[in-house]
């Protein structure tokens, strides 16, 4: 159930594993302040979407690193989750080429090996990927 | 492979124990709140005696009661919502609007008593620390009340310390109305200000806190 909830908002990160897990532990870690006499779903999505911006922060990559002094990065937490959503409602083959190239910060032809595509295709597929989101954002904005 | 995982789960289940649940969290903060009122109301006592004819003007000066009203309606919506902040999913939403409304109609009232006081401010009553101790006495409260919500689960630490700093400045700062003098500037300035001063330092060290605990623990794993 968690896995589906984080797929349905993420998509098909790498480091959805992580969330889960996360989740598993800070779930088993709470049980005892569960109360039957209420509903689950509160009690569990709470949980869920506490500890999965906590993995999200320091999954950053831009966060934490000892040598390199570099600025946080200014993107909102809420904004960073409601991308994953919209990336989350792409094709599967735009969701891994946008996925790659512009979160994980692959270069086109990292990704083109990893997909085993050209990388001609790589661009097309994030151009029309980032279009898709540009419509996506532009549909759910008032 | 299949009947070694089946042992392990085996003996995972033998040593299972059913979970101790919490109190619910309602109970446990009106208990904190009834403790700490006689804990501060006892040591304001044994420090000082009541301000003379406070109760009287509690009877008499409708504005006066309605102002302690709101201010103890506040302080009980507000350590209602705090404790529940440590439950997950627990819903705070209504408590926090009435207790921000009933804050406001409190702090408004006694704004309001800068031009029309209840009754004619004076220095009757008088405590010579009153902003020290509205400091002091909120602390073994503040404490417990920390100690209560780490006891369940927090899954916001800043916000949910802030409620219970708030709550636990609230206790001596309501108190000190009927047993400090009465004058509304006194009281924005000495009885007032040390609950948002104290809220927003236990936020503040919260919030630090918060900052460099993540940094240590991707530092802890990189080694």
């Amino acid at each position: 159930m968690i896995r589906a909830y984080l797929r349905a908002r993420f998509g098909a990160y790498d480091m959805l594993d992580d969330c889960v897990q996360e989740c598993l532990i800070a779930l088993h870690q709470a049980r005892h302040t569960y109360d039957s006499r209420r509903p689950l779903r509160p009690w569990l999505f709470a949980i869920v979407r506490h500890r999965t911006i906590d993995v999200l922060r320091r999954a950053d990559p831009m966060r934490g690193d000892d040598n390199v002094d570099v600025p946080a990065p200014t993107l909102d937490l809420d904004l960073q989750i409601d991308v994953a959503r919209l990336i989350g409602q792409l094709s599967a083959t735009l969701r891994e080429s946008v996925v790659l190239t512009k979160l994980m910060g692959l270069s086109t032809r990292e990704c083109a090996i990893r997909l085993g595509v050209s990388e001609t295709v790589i661009k097309v597929r994030v151009h029309r990927g980032l279009r898709e989101l540009r419509r996506l954002w532009q549909l759910e904005s008032p | 492979m299949t009947d070694e995982l089946n042992e392990l789960r085996g003996r995972l289940l033998s040593d299972l124990v059913p979970v101790q649940r919490v109190l619910p969290a309602t109970l446990v903060a009106l208990l904190w709140l009834g403790a700490s009122v006689l804990y501060v109301l006892a040591i304001m006592l044994w420090i000082g005696p009541l301000r003379p004819g406070a109760l009287q003007q509690l009877m008499e000066y409708p504005q006066f009661t309605t102002e302690m009203l709101s201010g103890v309606g506040s302080l009980v919506c507000l350590s209602v919502a705090a404790m529940r902040m440590s439950v997950p999913g627990s819903p705070t939403r209504m408590l926090l609007l009435l207790g921000w409304t009933l804050g406001a109609v409190w702090v408004g009232h006694i704004v309001v008593g800068l031009w029309l006081p209840p009754f004619a401010p004076s220095m009757l009553g008088k405590r010579e620390w009153c902003v020290f101790e509205a400091y002091v006495y909120s602390v073994p409260p503040l404490v417990w009340a920390l100690w209560l919500q780490r006891r369940r689960y927090v899954l916001d630490p800043m916000r949910t310390s802030l409620y219970a700093a708030l709550a636990a400045g609230l206790v001596p700062a309501l108190a000190m109305q009927v047993v400090c003098m009465y004058d509304p500037v006194h009281i924005l300035n000495f009885h007032v200000a040390p609950v948002a001063a104290l809220a927003a330092a236990v936020g503040a060290g919260t919030w630090i806190v918060r900052r460099l605990i993540p940094y240590a623990t991707v530092r802890e794993k990189r080694t």
